[in-house]
């Protein structure tokens, strides 16, 4: 089953919320919701989305600085504002602090339904132009599509669905440090929760694949408290 | 020498001036935007909520909680406009009030009932009110006074924290007075918060909700009854609004 794409959903209107939320569940999305500006960010950094809906005028910091922050970080992730602000100069405003779209409240629930599936399918489609087929660590090369690790010696050991996906990820987010959290959900998709030990397993397994010495690694590294780093400056 | 006097002191009262305009002008794009977004909210809510429940097949109590919003969504807009409107006329210098004699011990109750139920299931409002308090008074202007008070505690208070409302005759003078355990207010702020369109801080990242009007209707409507309103610190933490209708003879 393909995972529910994520939306990040930001505003302080408890009603407005509530119905938005209701309704993009409804289509099929998993909604995070944060009410101020501050947890909007904090709920950001915690979590991976494929949408971020954000109103303007929130308390502690307002949309435009949060866009503004977020675009910092991520310059891939679709951000569209949902606004009574109206006027030329704030919907400029908005676009150049890194937004995708703007839509005016009140606005109508067919047009958000149709402009969130376009922003959400965009953001898809730049990452399946960004599908990374294979890569290479030292002389080893994984190839994701079939689930293989070819050796230099030629010789070519199976990987598992799950060992490829962690490896993709961690790939994918190299020299930065991933969280258990997303760990779990993109590879497990939270279906099951696997401990803690589940996951070091599969690192272990990794130093074992790639590692020169597995006790002083180069590329599988563990955060304490953190996650997981692959470093690899190629 | 003379005249370098008039000079400055001309030049010192323009500036005052501009410095003034330029401040109720920034008062006034708040305000602009306050409203803006007072009246944008409850309407956006309003429109999604019956949308929702025309597209989706919404089982009946869900239906019945998005109707309940919506009503209050529409009590909200209507008293919003009767501020904007309050204010209109009590702008109009040859509006006057029309008093009559009204039982406010019982108005106060029933607002008092009418916003317990609206907030928090444990929200505390605890009325002390003297029985059978009459006065002479604009009954609708009076009741946006005592409306404005409380609702303005139970915004600035913590979830579900007591608010006090004492309504007593002392003497000549008739006290109301609300008493909430909020985050009250700055020293610096206590003379501004009843100007027209005053508002603490920024508008785009403020709190709390508003106009910046309550407490500019809650000061002018007293004004007109010879009432006086003062702000004072509550202990240890919150504020006291207290309202003195003098040689109050009811």
């Amino acid at each position: 089953m393909q995972a529910k794409q994520r939306i990040l959903l930001v505003e302080d209107e408890e009603h407005l919320l509530e119905a938005i939320k209701l309704n993009l569940e409804l289509e099929g999305y998993r909604v995070s919701t944060a009410t101020d500006g501050k947890k909007a960010l904090k709920v950001f950094k915690e979590e991976r989305f494929n949408l971020i809906i954000l109103d303007v005028m929130i308390p502690e910091i307002d949309g435009f600085q949060v866009a503004e922050t977020i675009r910092l970080q991520n310059s891939e992730v679709p951000i569209m504002f949902l606004t009574a602000k109206n006027s030329s100069e704030d919907r400029i405003t908005g676009l150049k602090k890194g937004a995708d779209d703007y839509l005016v409240k009140p606005f109508n629930l067919e047009e958000l339904i149709l402009r969130v599936g376009n922003l959400v399918r965009r953001g898809m489609k730049g990452d399946d132009l960004k599908e990374l087929n294979s890569y290479t660590i030292g002389d080893k090369t994984i190839y994701f599509n079939s689930y293989e690790l070819h050796h230099a010696d030629g010789t070519i050991t199976s990987l598992t669905k799950k060992e490829t996906m962690l490896l993709k990820l961690l790939i994918e987010r190299r020299n930065e440090a991933v969280s258990r959290e997303q760990i779990l959900e993109t590879v497990w998709n939270y279906d099951v929760y696997p401990s803690t030990r589940t996951i070091d397993n599969f690192i272990l397994t990794f130093r074992k694949y790639f590692e020169p010495d597995q006790k002083h690694p180069i590329y599988f590294h563990s955060i304490r408290g953190v996650g997981y780093k692959f470093t690899d400056n190629q | 020498m003379f005249f370098l006097l008039i000079f400055l002191w001309g030049v010192l009262r323009l500036k005052n001036n501009f410095k003034r305009e330029h401040k109720i002008h920034q008062q006034q794009q708040n305000f602009l935007l306050a409203i803006t977004h007072e009246l944008k909210s409850p309407l956006a809510s309003v429109k999604l909520y019956i949308q929702t429940i025309l597209k989706r097949d919404l089982d009946k109590e869900q239906q019945q909680v998005f109707l309940r919003n919506s009503l209050k969504d529409i009590e909200r807009l209507d008293d919003l406009v009767e501020n904007v409107l309050l204010t209109t006329k009590l702008e109009n210098r040859s509006y006057n009030l029309p008093k009559e004699e009204f039982d406010l011990t019982e108005m106060v109750a029933g607002i008092v009932d009418r916003l317990q139920k609206n907030s928090c299931q444990s929200q505390i409002i605890k009325p002390e009110l003297d029985p059978e308090v009459k006065l002479v008074a604009d009954k609708f202007a009076i009741t946006n006074v005592v409306t404005n008070l409380i609702e303005n505690a139970i915004k600035y208070s913590p979830p579900c924290a007591s608010v006090f409302v004492r309504l007593k005759k002392e003497g000549s003078k008739l006290i109301f007075s609300v008493t909430d355990h909020g985050i009250g207010v700055p020293d610096e702020e206590k003379k501004n918060i009843f100007n027209k369109f005053y508002r603490v801080g920024n508008e785009s990242t403020r709190k709390t909700k508003g106009t910046g009007l309550g407490l500019y209707i809650v000061k002018t409507v007293l004004q007109k009854h010879n009432a006086v309103i003062k702000v004072k610190d509550n202990t240890p933490s919150g504020s006291i609004f207290e309202v003195t209708f003098e040689n109050y003879a009811g």
